[in-house]
């Protein structure tokens, strides 16, 4: 299960990291990801509260469990729309990217995995949002530390075979390796 | 394969982990065969709505008829699969629903390519992240041993680093594949 959340972790970044590549955006500032970040965490957050409420009072009592995934995916459409206005009303200054950048939170896998997880959970409702709320707090983190990893390199450096998404995919290695040493990493 | 098809293939890989579960040839292969049959299904019911709908409800149905058909894919493979493929890939085919929206927004920029031609070379890529990752990481292809015991203890490339290795290599292949790898920084 750790393996499925830092996969999960890790693409949700490459995520980012190419929407912003295919806008021919750089990334650089760390710092910037953090808005980003909190907004994430409070989907993260509301949709897994959001799914094990449902999943518990309305899907499971009515046998209706094939339909996680659909429920799921309409409430996090909703939310990422209400993330997109909320960024665009109340702080357009401090994350002007925000507001373009929240729609997609929709297609984050972490956040649909996450969701999922909690749905078919057999734990408490208050150990799925903790739970919850600790990925989108390795998110953030981890987030920053991509960004700071992209903004040190250099393209000119690299081969030509490796410029574009394989240099994406090399940085993701190293934060995967990263990572899996908080748990112990077999060479 | 062109340029822009490439990048539509690798923008789909890396924001999907589709990839992620593909830790053997057999995986590798069912997931790719869904993921493809997702992303084609999609493209072709939102063409057939399309028109009928406002442009602002195109993005929501299409990501919900991408949920359903996920959704659908993974009650057939619980019911059609082999036990131990169905472990390895089961929880991973409903985040193929991110994979199906993305991989049709992407092939439908002007120049990227077929969505058939790109989910082709999707179904081969994964295969081929598979295949390696289940040489290096067990010494077999297709559950068959290849290599004595204890001599393919790469627990690097059956881990979660191995993924994105594995994903880099294929990445720099298409690249020298397409057109020699001109390509702007990420």
């Amino acid at each position: 299960m750790t393996e499925f959340f830092i996969l999960a972790l890790v693409t949700a970044l490459l995520n980012r990291a190419f929407l912003r590549w295919n806008k021919g955006e750089t990334a650089a500032d760390p710092a910037a990801f953090v808005p980003y970040g909190c907004i994430a965490t409070a989907v993260l957050v509301v949709s897994a509260a959001a799914g094990y409420v449902l999943d518990s009072w309305i899907l499971i009592p009515l046998g209706w469990e094939f339909l996680r995934l659909v429920v799921m995916v309409l409430i996090l459409l909703g939310l990422s729309l209400v993330a997109g206005w909320f960024a665009r009303e109340y702080c357009p200054a401090l994350c002007p990217r925000l507001t373009e950048e929240a729609p997609w939170l929709a297609g984050n896998c972490l956040i649909l995995g996450v969701a999922l997880a909690c749905m078919g959970s057999t734990g408490s409702f208050g150990a799925s949002v903790a739970s919850a709320f600790g990925m989108g707090v390795a998110f953030t983190i981890s987030g920053a530390a991509l960004e700071a990893i992209l903004g040190r390199m250099d393209p000119e450096d690299l081969p030509a075979a490796v410029r574009g998404a394989p240099a994406l995919f090399l940085c993701a290695a190293l934060l995967a390796m990263a990572l899996m040493g908080f748990h112990g990493l077999s060479i | 394969m062109n340029r822009k098809q490439t990048k539509a293939l690798l923008v789909a890989l890396g924001v999907c982990p589709a990839l992620a579960a593909a830790g053997t040839a057999w995986s590798g292969l069912v997931l790719g065969i869904a993921a493809a049959a997702v992303a084609v299904l999609v493209n072709l019911l939102s063409g057939l709505l399309g028109t009928a709908l406002p442009v602002q409800a195109r993005v929501p149905v299409s990501v919900t008829l991408s949920a359903a058909l996920a959704a659908l894919a993974g009650l057939v493979a619980e019911a059609f699969l082999p036990a131990s493929v169905y472990a390895d890939v089961g929880a991973w085919i409903p985040l193929l629903a991110v994979y199906g929206v993305l991989l049709s927004a992407a092939c439908a920029k002007p120049d990227s390519g077929t969505l058939y031609g790109t989910a082709l070379w999707g179904i081969a890529a994964l295969t081929v992240a598979g295949l390696a990752r289940e040489f290096f990481g067990s010494g077999t292809l297709f559950g068959v041993g290849i290599l004595p015991e204890g001599l393919s203890a790469l627990g690097m490339i059956s881990g979660v680093p191995g993924v994105f290795l594995i994903l880099a290599l294929v990445g720099m292949a298409l690249n020298a594949l397409s057109d020699g790898g001109k390509e702007e920084a990420p």
